[in-house]
């Protein structure tokens, strides 16, 4: 009954999304919702550790940049093909976070914003140093990916466009299986009461370094999609600009709703595209959105959503999973 | 105090007449309606700068000059008689995405005839979509990536042109002038020993490694060398102890920042060895003038632009304007709009993309920068020789002074302020 | 070699004066609020461009310009208070929350003096010019005035926080909130009080960079990173080890420099900061938590 209910929000999204190709001609439009869907994907996963999961990190830029470098370096040094490399750039931000989650899960709160924070400069700075490997402030040019013949790049965006669609749909899906797994369960009942969850045997460190990983690979194979998509790789891809828009994302939609992160993406993208005309000024209405919405939506946009619409009921939906098994 | 009102309201008047055309334009556009006023068609540049990134200074500069160009063309009658109208569009830091974005929308959404971009991505990633979508486009900066990318086919960006020369000659005119000294008994190195200070930037990288390779194929040694990762440097100590225990002939510094370099030559003077210092590129931003005042007495550099006295025209007609000194880009972006103007009207008519880009490949423009010829190999324009002049600078009382190419020389090399009594002591 | 190690000690020292005035603040809050307040860069930059502001439209006089900056900078922090961090406190989520919009706060800092002073750099005229030279070793009188200066505003915070009333009220609320509470005392003014005296010493740290350093838009970001560090190794909360760890930090950051070069010493800092949190979260001189 539930999962048919997903069935068919997704069809209806996929059906929304999938025919704005058709009505649209300007590239701008395509390029700016593909930027919507890859931010969103990259902060719905994000969500899944911050919202689900109560872990507030900043690992997410790193994951996102290694996907990225981890397919630029392979595909440029050893002509690795970029379609494997979408799934090299997933792998990499898994190997990442292990690297960083084995140790940095065991501290918590304030702190592991901390060590993700000092991960995120050390890697800048690598990439900073090693220029022959990966161009350094410079970048490094990139092939398209291609599939047969057909290059997913700037010059064929309605392809392109759907690429990156396929990819939000598989995110949506995959975000939606953990959440309504074992694991998903397990996160929710650690997040409402750790004490209780661990008297039912649940082991918070492995469930959440189970979801922390798991939320880095989408991170990551959005990375390199998005390296590839752009045919270029530079430290820009380690800019807050980058941490910012995920975290408003997810803000702005509402923190750990399945939706939410998707939906603020979207806002927050054409929002700051079609306040352009404020120039210099666009930064400093967009500080004091989110500082409104902080304090008097707290929920994020997503709400309101749910109250218009209970096609959108994934908060309600998935808290009432729990109510079940209680 | 009054001028500065004046000038703040005329940037006011600019700047609210740039918003005030966007929104019309903005308006017309989503309306329906034709242009703006009921006359010619306009011809419309885009202005993609980074007006609120890391380098919202250049930015800023960079719009301001172009919007001072399309004043004038606009004074003096537009472009074959068609008004211009600047379309400004903010890159923040030049990332891959936005840039994308913003080229996309400049020409898909506001429809504009040419683009002009203090720099664009420093991996180009703009390139594709001016090409593809044919639309002229003069940018600056990155010069040796646009030079790396463009040489291999330069007919496969037939519509992307710079307005900066190759790096390469700062690699080669300044060992090449110290040798002349050398030889000519000028100058007489204390050794031949180099401290070279860079840091992870593309300008400071590209040009480090060319003198380091000229240098030492001349025989010359670099013994202290330090890469720094930023700018953002509050103390040069470290560095100084290294070239105070073993003092080189040369300090060079590509740091390319007024801030830095500024500290650098301060914390220098409070112990200074027998050594010439070069900056790159500092020199010229009005901030460094300003503050180090006759400290700098003596500092050279190489700067691929002819000298542009306080006293230039352009530069009163900036201040005038917008109430302060032009930074490089300042200077650089005006010549990429009279660049785009020459071209238009060479190829008698603006809105003829193709011909557009031709006149831009074929342009011989006497700037205020200097003079553009574009070299076909790699779209840059000319250095050196009658073109893009790449002088050698010694700056004295706050003035950039021409050393070398002899023919325009100022005056003769002479050693720093500080060098006499750090040889004796 | 020794005399690079002595002035490496020197340069060490300027250094951590700096890093203490701009962490100082930052523990305090923590301390008091348990919130992380990401403006506090923002503010270090406001306190430099105020000083601006103050001796180039106020003919130059350095001591009212200092007490301009300390007025506004304490004043914006109550507005930080009232406007940023008093409405999300104790809700949900108000740790991540407080975090976001302290970092919203920072653009909206960092826009606002992109639009107001442009971004191309400004500087403080000198306090004093000249240099020492002691053998190989030498320090400028600008380096000095931060080594006394700083030491006067961390001492007069420690002075200000045990044996005056108000701040003997901000130790009583950071040690224990609901007995404060008990004994009459208004956490509320206390928040709001130590969210400002947090934005003074940011504004006086931001004094001090801009006077030996120019002033640019984004100039707070670099300290707070350090002070980030230098906060966790002095006991998350600790005011008096934050100021031994900002000179311990400094000291290692100034030899990293010397020895290993300036590229690597940042590097270096993120690293030993990420064996510091995995191995003594506590900090040098905090309690275990």
């Amino acid at each position: 009954m539930k999962s048919n209910k997903f069935l068919l929000e997704i069809l209806a999204i996929v059906l929304v999304l999938s025919v704005i190709p058709a009505l649209v001609r300007q590239q701008y439009i395509l390029h700016v919702i593909m930027l919507a869907m890859i931010f969103g994907i990259v902060a719905s996963n994000w969500n899944l550790a911050i919202g689900y999961g109560g872990m507030f990190h900043l690992a997410q830029v790193p994951f996102f940049a290694a996907g990225g470098y981890s397919t630029a370096i392979l595909s440029v040094h050893m002509g690795l093909s970029p379609l494997i490399g979408i799934l090299v750039g997933g792998v990499a931000a898994v190997i990442l976070s292990l690297i960083i989650g084995i140790p940095a899960l065991r501290v918590r709160g304030i702190y592991l914003v901390f060590l993700t924070f000092a991960f995120h400069f050390i890697m800048l700075s690598l990439v900073l140093y090693f220029v022959d490997i990966t161009g350094g402030d410079m970048g490094l040019i990139l092939e398209p990916i291609r599939i047969g013949a057909t290059n997913i790049d700037m010059f064929n965006p309605v392809v392109t466009y759907y690429t990156a669609l396929s990819l939000f749909v598989l995110s949506l899906v995959f975000i939606k299986t953990i959440i309504d797994s074992k694991i998903g369960l397990a996160l929710v009942s650690l997040r409402d009461s750790e004490v209780y969850a661990v008297s039912r045997g649940i082991n918070p460190y492995k469930i959440k370094l189970v979801t922390f990983v798991l939320s880095s690979f989408l991170a990551g194979v959005c990375g390199a999609f998005y390296v590839h998509y752009l045919r270029v790789v530079t430290p820009a891809l380690f800019d807050w600009s980058f941490l910012i828009t995920f975290l408003a994302s997810i803000v702005i939609g509402g923190v750990g709703t399945l939706y939410g992160p998707l939906l603020g993406a979207f806002i927050l993208t054409f929002l700051m595209e079609s306040l352009r005309f404020l120039e210099m000024f666009r930064n400093i209405v967009f500080g004091l959105l989110m500082i409104l919405i902080l304090i008097f939506m707290p929920k994020g946009l997503i709400m309101l959503a749910n109250r218009a619409q209970s096609i959108f009921s994934s908060r309600q939906n998935s808290a009432g999973i729990v109510d079940e098994e209680n | 105090m009054s001028e500065k009102k004046i000038s703040r309201r005329k940037y006011l008047a600019i700047a609210g007449g740039a918003v005030a055309v966007a929104a019309v334009g903005g308006a017309a556009y989503y309306l329906g309606m034709g242009g703006p006023g009921a006359g010619k068609r306009p011809v419309k540049i885009g202005i993609a700068a980074g007006l609120t990134g890391r380098r919202s200074g250049v930015g800023v500069d960079s719009r301001d000059a172009v919007l001072l160009a399309i004043k004038e063309i606009n004074e003096a009658g537009g472009i074959l008689g068609h008004p211009v109208e600047p379309v400004v569009e903010d890159t923040v830091d030049q990332e891959a995405g936005m840039i994308t974005s913003v080229f996309l929308k400049l020409i898909e959404r506001e429809g504009v005839d040419g683009i002009i971009a203090h720099w664009g991505n420093n991996s180009c990633a703009e390139f594709d979509i001016v090409q593809e979508k044919k639309i002229p486009y003069i940018s600056a900066g990155a010069a040796n990536q646009v030079e790396a990318v463009i040489t291999p086919n330069p007919d496969a960006y037939s519509y992307i042109y710079m307005a900066v020369p190759s790096y390469k000659l700062y690699g080669t005119i300044f060992p090449e002038y110290i040798s002349i000294l050398e030889k000519e008994g000028k100058y007489k190195p204390i050794n031949h020993k180099i401290a070279m200070i860079s840091r992870a930037f593309e300008y400071s990288i590209f040009i480090t490694e060319g003198l380091t390779k000229t240098f030492t194929d001349m025989g010359w040694e670099i013994s202290i060398k330090e890469h720094l990762p930023s700018a953002k440097v509050e103390d040069w100590s470290s560095v100084l102890s290294k070239i105070r225990s073993d003092p080189p002939a040369l300090i060079i510094s590509t740091m390319t920042d007024p801030a830095s370099d500024h500290l650098l030559l301060k914390q220098f003077l409070e112990d200074p060895t027998p050594s010439l210092l070069y900056e790159q590129a500092s020199p010229n931003d009005p901030e460094f003038r300003e503050m180090a005042g006759n400290d700098a007495d003596g500092i050279v550099h190489v700067y691929g632009i002819q000298k542009i006295p306080t006293d230039h025209p352009y530069r009163v007609k900036y201040q005038e304007n917008f109430g302060r000194d032009p930074s490089p880009y300042g200077i650089i972006s005006y010549d990429q709009m009279m660049m785009m103007k020459i071209a238009m009207e060479n190829a008698g008519d603006p809105f003829n993309r193709e011909a557009v880009a031709k006149a831009l490949l074929n342009i011989d423009y006497k700037g205020v920068m200097g003079r553009f010829v574009i070299d076909p190999k790699t779209h840059l324009p000319k250095g050196g020789g009658e073109f893009m002049p790449f002088p050698v600078y010694q700056m004295w009382n706050q003035e950039n002074m021409m050393l070398y190419p002899f023919e325009v020389a100022e005056q003769e090399f002479k050693y720093p302020h500080w060098y006499q009594k750090a040889l004796t002591k | 070699m020794f005399s690079d190690i002595a002035s490496a000690i020197i340069i060490g020292l300027v250094l951590g004066s700096m890093y203490a005035l701009a962490a100082v603040g930052l523990t305090l809050v923590w301390g008091v609020l348990k919130i992380l307040n990401f403006a506090h860069g923002g503010f270090i930059t406001l306190g430099a461009y105020f000083v601006w502001v103050g001796i180039t439209f106020l003919g130059g006089n350095y001591v009212i310009s200092f007490l301009l900056v300390m007025g506004l900078t304490f004043l914006l922090g109550f507005v930080l208070n009232a406007g940023v961090i008093r409405p999300l406190q104790g809700r949900p989520e108000s740790e991540t929350n407080i975090f976001i919009a302290t970092l919203a706060t920072s653009i909206i800092i960092e826009n606002l003096i992109i639009v107001g002073f442009g971004g191309r750099y400004k500087s403080i005229p000198e306090m004093a010019s000249g240099s020492l030279t002691l053998g190989s070793i030498s320090i400028n009188f600008q380096q000095m005035i931060i080594m006394a200066v700083a030491p006067v505003f961390l001492v007069g915070l420690m002075y200000y926080l045990k044996k005056m009333k108000s701040g003997m009220a901000v130790r009583a609320v950071a040690q224990d909130a609901d007995g404060a509470a008990i004994v009459g005392i208004d956490s509320e003014r206390v928040y709001s009080y130590t969210i400002a005296i947090g934005a003074l010493m940011a504004g006086v740290a931001g004094v001090l960079l801009g006077v030996i350093f120019y002033l640019s838009p984004g100039m707070g970001g670099d300290p707070l990173v350090r002070a980030l560090f230098i906060m966790v190794l002095g006991g998350m909360g600790s005011v008096k080890g934050t100021i031994y760890g900002a000179y311990i930090i400094g000291i290692i950051d100034a030899l990293a420099r010397y020895f290993i070069g300036m590229f690597w010493a940042s590097p270096i800092l993120f690293v030993m900061f990420i064996l510091l949190l995995l191995l003594r979260p506590q900090g040098l001189f905090g309690v275990k938590v």
